[in-house]
């Protein structure tokens, strides 16, 4: 009975001490973790297209296709957050490898198909960085607020515990970036 | 040039820590060209297109060239124009940041949310090699954001089934200033269009006339008071579009 009069004092008290904005901005991360799953969902997506043109001009470069394979199949068998941020970088590095084939295989580069697949890659990359920084935006804020006065004297009591950031996986760090207006010049049109 | 999207990765992560830095400033307009390399000409008929644009369809296109974006990429700094003018309409997300930062020799095209559909990043790198890059080749960096911003426009409007009056195809590039007659009446008329459109209210003549200059003290665009460029809709940006370098 003592235990239930805490509770309801506690509850009222609660409302007054930011209970319910630690709510919403866990709210919010999870909010901002959907966008940042429906981007890697699209790169995901993209990926069969790409290696499909690619293995047409450079097929034997298999130890890159499996690798793409690999990185792929297991961001769509990640479970937890943690293993879907660990396995999106992987296949961030895998991919900047696939792309980078282009540079020894002019005629790959030249290939309009493949020039447009890379820019929706590049692209949906640059979307997934855009998420991930609102995402940790999101963290940052409410990872302020479970540590702050007041709210950190009962907040873990609650179930809330610090989120983990999404890291820039550091194989992303190295990502190349096909160039294409690089290529060879053509005549200017007139 | 192998370290831009990881650049573009990195400086995301870093950016709140960044935040006020570099200043981005305020729009001069729907062409800020912080570089110089846009005649008063183009500007005028850029204004014009982009002016019948937003009224059409409500898409929003700003173009804006800098000398460099250093020390951001150039991704880092078009969403950083992107989300300090907020192009496009405000919940339907229209607008479109054009970059072209001259020194560094690149080119950045950003769609908002709203248009990534009709402008899918494949298709804004197509844009980009076919009409903007050779132009920028050739020298004619001027051509080459009218050919861009044409083909922008033309799109968006194909898409909404309307049709842009201030959309041709695109002169003979590099007429000389000396081709007398015609341009200059070109150029007059335009100018009429412009402020017919821009300032129907009767605003002071002043400014339509001398809307081709460079406005060093015009700050604070938003909300309108006071004449001149009303600022941009309100749009948001995830990172969709396309860059190259020339």
């Amino acid at each position: 009975m003592r235990r239930a009069m805490t509770v309801i004092v506690l509850a009222t008290l609660l409302g007054g001490c930011g209970y319910n904005q630690i709510v919403a901005l866990r709210e919010q991360i999870d909010a901002a973790w959907a966008q940042v799953e429906n981007q890697l969902q699209r790169r995901t997506d993209l990926i069969p297209n790409l290696v499909e043109v690619t293995k047409g001009y450079a097929g034997h470069e298999k130890e890159i296709f499996d690798h793409v394979a690999d990185a792929r199949a297991k961001l769509l068998s990640a479970g937890s957050r943690d293993e879907k941020i660990e396995a999106a970088g992987e296949l961030s590095g895998a991919l900047g490898r696939l792309l980078a084939i282009a540079e020894r295989y002019p005629d790959l580069k030249a290939n309009q198909q493949f020039a447009r697949l890379s820019d929706e890659l590049a692209g949906t990359e640059n979307r997934i960085a855009v998420e991930r920084m609102r995402y940790n935006d999101a963290v940052r804020a409410y990872n302020t607020s479970i540590k702050s006065f007041p709210t950190a004297l009962y907040a873990g009591a609650f179930g809330f515990h610090e989120q983990k950031y999404f890291d820039a996986p550091a194989e992303a760090k190295r990502v190349p970036r096909v160039d294409f207006g690089t290529a060879p010049v053509p005549p200017p049109a007139r | 040039m192998r370290s831009g999207l990881a650049g573009a990765c990195l400086l995301a992560l870093v950016l709140p820590a960044l935040a006020a830095e570099p200043r981005i400033g305020a729009p001069e307009g729907f062409v800020t060209d912080r570089a110089g390399v846009i005649s008063p000409a183009t500007r005028e008929r850029l204004t014009t297109l982009l002016e019948e644009l937003r009224q059409k369809t409500g898409a929003e296109i700003a173009i804006v060239t800098v000398p460099t974006t250093a020390p951001l990429d150039d991704f880092t700094y078009a969403m950083r124009i992107a989300d300090a003018w907020k192009p496009g309409r405000k919940r339907e997300d229209t607008g479109v940041v054009f970059l072209v930062a001259v020194e560094d020799r690149k080119l950045r095209i950003l769609t908002g949310y709203g248009l990534e559909g009709i402008l899918p990043d494949g298709l804004v790198g197509e844009i980009e090699e076919r009409e903007i890059v050779p132009a920028f080749h050739a020298g004619q960096v001027d051509e080459g954001i009218w050919r861009g911003a044409v083909a922008l426009a033309a799109r968006i409007a194909a898409a909404r089934g309307v049709e842009l009056r201030a959309a041709p195809r695109p002169p003979p590039s590099g007429a000389p200033p000396g081709h007398a007659i015609p341009l200059v009446l070109l150029v007059v008329i335009l100018i009429f269009l412009g402020l017919v459109l821009l300032y129907g209210g009767g605003l002071p003549l002043t400014y339509g006339r001398r809307g081709g200059f460079y406005y060093g003290g015009f700050g604070g665009g938003f909300g309108g008071g006071g004449g001149g460029f009303g600022g941009f809709g309100g749009g948001s940006f995830g990172g969709g579009g396309a860059g190259r370098s020339w």
